[in-house]
Parts: C-alpha cells; sequence; structure tokens
C-alpha cells in the first residue's frame, strides 16, 4: 500500500476496511453493556440469575431468587436498560439524519424546536397536573406541535428550504424555551419548580414497562425507517438542487427524516426528560470510525448511541447515593471524550 | 418517436421578484446535438438550464420531454433521461470520490434500496470514461478543482440519461483542466448524448458546440451555428464591449478577445 492510498484510507474512518467486525463488535458491546448494566445497582446480582429471571416465562425453570431481586430486574433495572437502548440509539441516530439532511455536522435533533416543545409541554403540564400521563402525553403532543410549527413557517411555495426550515426552527424553539421559562417562574417553588428543572435534567428513572411498551414500538420502527433510507441522506446530504437532479422526490425524503426524528425524539423526551449531547457527538464517533458514508453510518451511530446511553446511566444511577440526573452526565462524560477522540484521530470533516 | 426536449414560450420569475428572468424562451435541442448557452452574468443561463432539467418550473410555457410537461413527470423518470451538472459546490461532509458517483443511480433504485454491485460497477466505469478511476477512493474534499468538476459529470453519467445539461463547467478551472472537461464533453457527445452547456467562453462553443444560442435581455437575441452566431456584432451587443473574433490557420481554431484600449 502506497502512503498515499494509507492516507485515502485513513481519511475515510478509522475501521472503514474492516466494518463487519466493527458491527459485530458494537453488538457485543451492546448487550454487554445492557448486561453489566442489569447486574450493577443496590443489589448485585449475577448475570445467570439474570437470565433466569428474564427467561422465566419462557423457560419456566426452577426459581432460586428472592421476589425482591425478580422485582428489581424486571421492573426496575429491565425497564430502564431497554429505555437506554431505545433512547440513546433513537437520540444518536436523529442527530446523524439531520446532520445529512441540514448539511451541518453541527446541528441535533432539537434544531427544529421539538425538544424545546416536549420541555414546555411537560412544564406546563406538570404545573396543572400530578398525573404522569398527563405530563408524559402533553410533552409528546407539544413536541409534535413545535416541529409542525417550524415546518409550516418555512414552506414556502409548496416547498421547505433547508435555511428556512434552520431560522424558523431556532424561532420556534426560543419561543417554546421562554415559555418554558414562564413556567419555572411561576411555578410553586416548593414541589412544581424542583420537578420541571428535574424533568428538563432528563432521568431513565421514570421510565416505566408502560412506558416501553407504548412508545418503544415507535422510537423502534422510526430508527427502522431511518435505516432502510440510509442511503438517500447521502444524496440530501448533497443539497436539495443536486439531490433533485439526481431524481430524488426531495420533499418526500425531508418529511420522512422529519417526521420520524421528531417521533423519536418526541418519544424520548416524553420517557426520560431532556437527554442533550447524543444526537451531536455519537454521529461524529461513528464518522470517525467509518467515515462519513450514511449507509456505514447510521447502524454504527445506532449502536454507539445504545451503548453510550445504557452505560452512562449505569454511572448516574450507581455513582452516588443519590441518582445525579442523566443530562448532566451525558454533557459531562460527552464532551471530554469527544476533545479526546478529536485529538487523538486528527480527522478533519 | 424522435427524442426532443423543448421549451415553448418559457418565463421565468423566481417567487417574490417582480422581474421575469426570461420571458418568452422557445428553444429546442436536437438529438445527438451540442448546444451552447452564452450571455452575460445574470442573464438566466442557469436559470434556463435548470428550467430544462425540470430543476425549476416555467412561471408561464412549459418544457417537453419527449411530448410529455416536464414538471409533472416523476422526479426519477426525468433523471433516467437528463443528467445535470451543477455549477461546483463543495460536499460538506468528505464522501469517497466512488460514492458521489454511485449517487448516480439513485434513480433507478426504489427509496429503500442502496445500491448493489452492478451499480458499484457502473460508478467505476464512468469514472473511467471521464479518465479519474484511479480517485475512486480519495475522500471528495481531498482532489482538485479540476477533478471535482470530473466528478460531477460522471455522477450524471451514472444516472445514463439521454441529455446532459451542464452549468458553467469550465469555469474557475485553469487551462488545463478546461481542456479536459471539453475533451470529456466531446467524448460524450460521441458517444450519442445530447448536451447543453451553458458557458461565458464563446470560444469553448467554437470547439465543442454545434449549436449557440446568445440570451440577454430574458430572450434568445441569436442562435445558429457558432460561426453565424459568435460574430463580432453580435459580441459587442451581448457582452457590451468591442470583441475581436480571430480565426487561425494552423491549429485550425476561432477565439475571441476582448479589445483594451
Amino acid at each position: 500500500m502506497s502512503i498515499d492510498e494509507r492516507h485515502d484510507r485513513k481519511s475515510s474512518g478509522l475501521f472503514a476496511d474492516n466494518i463487519p467486525v466493527l458491527i459485530v463488535v458494537l453488538i457485543a458491546l451492546t448487550i454487554g453493556s445492557a448486561v453489566l448494566s442489569l447486574m450493577i445497582g443496590r443489589y448485585w446480582i449475577d448475570p445467570g440469575t439474570i437470565f433466569s429471571i428474564i427467561l422465566h416465562p419462557i423457560i419456566h425453570s426452577e426459581k432460586t431468587w428472592t421476589p425482591t431481586v425478580e422485582t428489581v430486574i424486571m421492573d426496575v433495572r429491565l425497564p430502564r436498560v431497554i429505555a437506554g437502548l431505545l433512547v440513546g440509539s433513537g437520540l444518536a441516530i436523529c442527530g446523524a439524519a439531520y446532520q445529512g439532511l441540514f448539511r451541518n455536522p453541527l446541528v441535533s435533533s432539537e434544531i427544529l424546536g421539538v425538544s424545546s416543545g416536549a420541555g414546555f409541554g411537560a412544564a406546563i403540564a406538570i404545573i396543572l397536573s400530578e398525573l404522569m400521563l398527563v405530563i408524559q402525553v402533553s410533552s409528546f403532543i407539544f413536541g409534535l406541535i413545535a416541529v409542525g410549527l417550524t415546518y409550516w413557517i418555512a414552506r414556502v411555495n409548496r416547498q421547505t428550504p433547508i435555511l428556512m426550515l434552520i431560522l424558523s426552527g431556532i424561532v420556534v424553539g426560543s419561543l417554546f424555551t421562554a415559555m418554558t421559562s414562564i413556567c419555572k417562574y411561576v411555578a410553586d417553588p416548593m414541589n412544581k419548580m424542583p420537578t420541571i428543572i428535574f424533568w428538563l435534567l432528563g432521568s431513565l428513572n421514570h421510565a416505566t414497562g408502560y412506558d416501553i411498551l407504548v412508545l418503544g414500538p415507535v422510537i423502534f420502527i422510526c430508527i427502522i425507517l431511518l435505516l432502510l433510507i440510509r442511503w438517500r441522506i447521502n444524496l440530501i446530504s448533497m443539497g436539495d438542487e443536486d439531490a433533485k437532479a439526481l431524481g430524488v422526490n426531495t420533499e418526500h425524503i425531508k418529511i420522512i427524516i422529519i417526521l420520524t426524528t421528531t417521533l423519536i425524539t418526541a418519544a424520548s423526551v416524553t420517557m426520560c426528560g431532556l437527554v442533550g449531547w447524543i444526537g451531536l457527538v455519537i454521529p461524529h464517533i461513528g464518522r470517525i470510525l467509518v467515515g462519513p458514508d450514511n449507509r456505514h453510518l447510521l447502524p454504527v451511530t445506532v449502536l454507539i448511541g445504545a451503548i453510550f446511553l445504557v452505560m452512562v446511566d449505569t454511572i448516574a444511577r450507581t455513582l452516588t447515593s443519590a441518582e445525579i440526573p442523566i443530562g448532566l452526565l451525558t454533557a459531562a462524560i460527552g464532551a471530554p471524550l469527544f476533545a479526546i477522540l478529536i485529538r487523538v484521530s486528527r480527522i478533519g470533516w | 418517436m424522435m427524442e426532443s426536449l423543448t421549451a415553448t414560450n418559457l418565463s421565468f420569475r423566481y417567487p417574490g421578484s417582480f422581474y421575469d428572468v426570461l420571458s418568452g424562451i422557445n428553444v429546442t435541442v436536437k438529438t445527438g446535438e451540442v448546444l451552447t448557452l452564452l450571455g452575460p452574468n445574470g442573464t438566466g443561463k442557469s436559470t434556463l438550464l435548470k428550467c430544462l432539467a425540470g430543476l425549476l418550473s416555467p412561471s408561464t410555457g412549459m418544457v417537453m420531454l419527449n411530448r410529455q410537461d416536464l414538471t409533472i413527470m416523476k422526479p426519477y423518470d426525468r433523471a433516467k433521461m437528463i443528467g445535470f451538472v451543477p455549477q461546483s459546490q463543495v460536499s460538506p461532509f468528505p464522501y469517497l470520490v466512488k460514492d458521489i458517483v454511485i449517487m448516480g443511480r439513485a434513480s433507478h433504485l426504489s427509496i429503500m434500496k442502496s445500491p448493489g454491485l452492478e451499480d458499484e460497477k457502473i460508478a467505476h466505469d464512468t469514472l473511467k470514461i471521464v479518465g479519474i478511476d484511479h480517485l475512486a477512493m480519495r475522500p471528495c474534499n481531498q482532489v482538485s478543482g479540476g477533478e471535482w468538476q470530473l466528478v460531477l459529470i460522471a455522477r450524471a453519467i451514472a444516472q445514463k440519461p439521454k441529455y446532459l445539461l451542464l452549468d458553467e463547467p469550465t469555469s474557475h478551472l485553469d487551462l488545463g483542466n478546461q481542456m479536459k472537461v471539453l475533451r470529456v464533453i466531446d467524448l460524450l457527445k460521441k458517444e450519442g448524448l445530447t448536451i447543453i452547456i451553458a458557458t461565458h467562453f464563446p470560444d469553448h462553443a467554437f470547439i465543442v458546440s454545434d449549436r449557440v444560442a446568445m440570451i440577454r435581455d430574458c430572450i434568445i437575441q441569436k442562435s445558429g451555428t457558432p460561426h453565424e452566431v459568435i460574430t463580432e456584432e453580435n459580441l459587442h451587443l451581448v457582452y457590451g464591449i468591442p470583441v475581436d473574433v480571430i480565426t487561425l490557420s494552423s491549429p485550425d481554431r476561432t477565439i475571441c478577445i476582448p479589445q483594451w484600449t
């Protein structure tokens, strides 16, 4: 291999030549981190017991564990791990898809205002109600309303130019962020305000089995849809006009991407509040590993996102006796990790 | 049936603007010919090209491809017929050259499908045609301006179109690369493609084109063979400065030189 060729390969990703191997390793790591997260906590539970408990409804092995241990696994840790896998991979793939759509490696799923909208929906519901269900439904709906509003403002002459989308996304995002601040300002400082703040900081703590049954399929299906159209994201990242000239129905692709990412993000915020940073950083880590081609980047991003959030959540609930809000940790761990990766890889994009 | 690409009474106005960029344009490209659009900056050469490529919809009048209205054709059907090479702008992501070229296969694949081995082969063959197959594995932010132009041409050819429309393919290229691009255009013409080029170089029209249309003030002022149209009088009319058109005997070429007094 000549120096020139080696140079070529390096710039297209550290593992660009071994993508199948990398995928297998990442799948193993995903399973590994999930199992590890199920083991660690106030009770240490060994992997054998975990598998027996989870497989018990199918295999009916003899119960060698206490009901407490079963409750800890089935009602506490398992929903949390599944939520972590779904939200981590969902937010990560949203970031990658949006970076392609907006032709800008600095955007994430917040760009069209979905998180601000969902945050406001949660805040206003917390003030008006005590019910978790009301808060979640409100959060989800306001997330969709925010993006709908952004799309409506940006639509001119039966088209939605990228620049208009970004501008109106900023406008709508600011509007809902301001309204969230108003909610905080008027909320009862003794109980309502802390609830709002904790919600906005994010936690997998309130992810229940019920949430996963309802919102899990939404996130899962949207991830699959994005994976299916991943090559089209390459095309649309060349710009509207180029993509059109290549025969792509750009408005269709835009709607599919915006709809799926909005559903994923709104479902994520509904399940565990605002978890920032993943959508921005994980796709970059993916690019360092496999290069910018979305055919490889999207699957890899899904896996890294899942691993990252499950690991960070494990740390969030075990590091101290009180739980650390995960929104803080994703930034606190993600930022230095990202900085190290940029320094070490020295890959320009 | 004879293939044809025709604009009839075409006018175009950008949304929100009060002025027509083009008005009452009639133009037909004949199969197998190279048509060059000349005209000063901002006269609507690119706009006309984009209307003919189906990327912009005319405000009035229509563009017909084989007697079908281009604006109501499905994007993928249109892209199988018409390849468009845009004015080069940089890709925000450093995709490999081969991955850029393979994007030309989009109109042949359904929305959920990624390109397969056959598409890879077509992309590779296309890179060979334009003479840059050695760059296949190079990230596209590490190629020169001339090479990038050839990559964009290769991407359009990978669509396997009948028509190739190029928007200022030789602008901001050095002399060597200008000729490289013209050579590729000449080659594609010989392969049977019908080609429309918008350019700022009348000299290049003499080299590759069969017909020239000169645009100014929203309309086609003159059209015909290069020697009929690219005259000192017409160049003066269109560009507003005196230009000498000089025919050299060896090599057998005609060149245009703006006067400097």
